[in-house]
């Protein structure tokens, strides 16, 4: 006995000479089989490795594992020398392995996901879990290859996935991580995504790996309802208020157009006549005038109607209210292909404003700057809040678009003024309203680069009427 | 009796109702203007073409129903519709309704005119084809029973011959009833006397 026994079981040398002390602390549930075995295999006269329990001096069993030689005196087997090395590190490992793999077994077989164990030389692939059932096939149905699984991918997803898989798993040997949507026997299509490992094998480079797929069909398509919802919301943030204003302005307007027209018109025959009816063109011209009148009265009805309405007047960050719109109209600045450069103090102190007005004028603006760059190579917007040196604050948003024409400076603010041929006319119009109402002021410049700035400046907290 | 065709505007908007009137006096048309589809409805429809340009919307009773009520008791008229703010379901409502324009305020004097002109076109066309068809039907209750027989069996195809054994008279009789028949509807020929049985769809099982 060497010291070695001493470390394995924590009792002093000694103790291992005296007579059946290695018996008795075999454990229970071992000894029996233990004990056969070594009678056995001296009856044989064989040297034999066996592994066992012992009870240690700590009262923890031990896992051993023995070496025996029988060492002979003349053909006489006399000498038994054992060799005991500790595993029971390595059993334990074992014996985790074994319920991880029963675990996995058995996660597979319950659970949504499905794994697979894929040998890329051959194309062989083994399903763990319910893939003929996912899938809505009769169960082994689905094909076991890896041609079989490539052919039932969405086509627009076919070759991305076949290129990944070839690169990273098949070429480089490395794990892959994918989303694609899979072909149902139905004819439908699920969401799939997929974690692929390769089996770590000592030797050579692996060829089998096991992939976890997991089917997230619900998680997408409700992540596309809330992302459709949240367009739907900003939509109508956007534009119902505008919209309805503008439907029920145009309504409105275009009955004094109608009667301008139609008088201006008749007004025209009426002076190619021969002799020309003046007196009765004077009748017309008046009933005109009073039609411009009342057109303009109608447009001053509509700024009043924006101010009017009692907006909530709250701290806000503006930082954060520019933020929340460049958020909010994230689809319309993808789909354009814009990207936005922003330039944000920080710690400025709240301004006292109406949320969803700001908000309403930065969409404008930006909404206004994304179409100055319509057809432009590049669309890149730059949006900035800063502190002026007299404390007001100051949103701008910069385009790179043709910049603003020198006639238009002026007159932009006012409503039904558009460069653009489709829009109305009222977005600056209705921005400068609410800024105006705010205490604030609008202003628009060209940049010494290509572009245009428009820019608002509110008014320091204090200073605001309450 | 005059042919003079009149306009009838009909929008709640004074001044636009009193621009268009103007507009298509101006024109040459004889015009009359309705604050409301209720009061045009109220009037009584003058002998000679006509047709009407209603506004869409209006408090009370809208152009699309008046547009119902004109087409339901029978009253044919013409529709030129106008609007100050359309949208495409309000349109194809007013042209599946039988309208013959759609136009959106403000409009050109030039689409208003051709509109109109459209408009009495065919109610012209109408007028006429409802005066024929009443006069025909004057001739045709002048005939005596025995006329209008020999009427229907001519117009049937059947020859003088035939008509008389169906009738169970001499085929002379028969050519005198035809004569009368001839000079009552009036109608020059054979071939006229069939179009007019046509157009008053009469049948031989009609008179038997």
């Amino acid at each position: 006995m060497g010291s070695q026994a001493e470390r394995l079981l924590g009792y002093p040398l000694n103790l291992w000479y005296e007579p059946d002390f290695w018996k008795t602390h075999l454990h229970e549930d071992d000894r029996q089989r233990v004990l056969l075995f070594r009678e056995e295999a001296l009856l044989e006269q064989e040297a034999y490795e066996l592994e066992y329990r012992m009870i240690a001096a700590d009262g923890h069993s031990v896992w051993a594992h023995d070496v025996v030689a029988v060492e002979r005196v003349n053909d006489t087997p006399t000498v038994i020398r054992g060799f005991l090395i500790d595993v029971s590190e390595r059993v334990a490992a074992e014996r985790g392995l074994r319920q991880s793999e029963e675990r996995f077994r058995i996660a597979a077989t319950l659970g949504a996901d499905i794994i697979a164990e894929v040998d890329i030389q051959t194309g062989n692939v083994v399903w763990f879990g319910q893939v003929d059932e996912a899938l809505g096939y009769e169960s082994g149905a689905f094909p076991r290859t890896m041609e079989g699984w490539a052919e039932h991918l969405h086509s627009e997803d076919r070759d991305r996935i076949r290129t990944e898989v070839m690169r990273e798993v098949v070429e480089k040997r490395q794990g892959l991580s994918a989303e694609f949507r899979i072909r149902a026997r139905d004819g439908s299509y699920r969401h799939w995504t997929a974690q692929a490992a390769p089996l770590p094998r000592v030797d050579r480079s692996p060829t089998k790996f096991v992939t976890v797929c997991s089917d997230v069909t619900e998680q997408i398509v409700a992540r596309a309802e809330a992302l459709q919802h949240r367009d739907a919301l900003a939509h109508v943030a956007r534009v119902s208020s505008l919209g309805e204003l503008t439907a029920a302005l145009a309504h409105e307007l275009n009955q004094p157009l109608a009667a301008i027209l139609s008088n201006a018109q008749a007004a025209v025959r009426l002076l190619d006549r021969d002799p020309p009816e003046t007196r009765k063109t004077a009748e017309v011209l008046r009933d005109i005038v009073a039609d411009d009148r009342r057109a303009s009265a109608i447009i001053k009805r509509l700024r009043a109607m924006i101010r009017r309405e009692t907006p909530a007047r709250l701290p806000i960050d503006l930082v954060q209210v520019v933020q929340e719109v460049i958020e909010i109209m994230r689809g319309e600045l993808a789909t354009r292909d814009a990207t936005v450069v922003c330039d944000f103090a920080v710690d400025l102190p709240a301004v006292v404003a109406d949320r969803i007005q700001i908000q309403q004028v930065v969409v404008n603006l930006v909404t206004n700057a994304l179409q100055a760059m319509e057809g432009k190579a590049e669309s890149r917007l730059s949006v900035g809040v800063h502190q002026r040196i007299d404390a007001w604050q100051v949103v701008s948003v910069a385009d790179m678009g043709s910049g603003i024409h020198v006639f238009m400076l002026d007159t932009m603010f006012e409503p039904f003024n558009t460069s653009r041929t489709g829009g109305l006319g009222m977005g600056l119009s209705i921005s400068r309203s609410i800024i105006e109402a705010h205490g604030g002021e609008i202003m628009a410049q060209n940049r010494d680069a290509d572009g245009a700035m428009v820019s608002f400046a509110l008014p320091p907290q204090q200073t605001v009427d309450s | 009796m005059t042919d003079e065709p009149v306009v009838f505007v009909v929008d709640d908007d004074p001044s636009v109702r009193r621009s268009v009137l103007r507009l298509l006096e101006t024109a040459g048309f004889k015009v009359e203007g309705f604050p409301s589809a209720e009061a045009f409805l109220g009037r009584t429809r003058p002998r000679g073409p006509g047709c009407v340009v209603l506004d869409v919307r209006m408090p009370g009773m809208t152009g699309l129903e008046a547009q119902r009520r004109l087409r339901e008791t029978g009253q044919s008229m013409e529709v030129v519709f106008v609007t100050g703010h359309g949208d495409v379901p309000m349109s194809v409502a007013a042209m599946k309704g039988g309208a013959v324009d759609f136009l959106l305020k403000p409009f050109d004097d030039e689409a208003l005119l051709a509109a109109i002109d459209r408009a009495i076109r065919l109610d012209r066309d109408r007028l006429q084809e409802q005066r024929e068809l009443a006069r025909l039907r004057a001739g045709y209750d002048r005939l005596t029973p025995r006329e209008q027989q020999v009427f229907a069996l001519v117009t049937a195809g059947l020859l003088n011959k035939q008509v008389a054994a169906h009738l169970g008279t001499s085929e002379k009789t028969i050519k005198v009833h035809r004569a009368r028949v001839m000079t009552k509807m009036p109608a020059r020929s054979l071939a006229e006397l069939v179009r007019q049985a046509a157009r008053l769809e009469i049948t031989p099982s009609q008179v038997e």
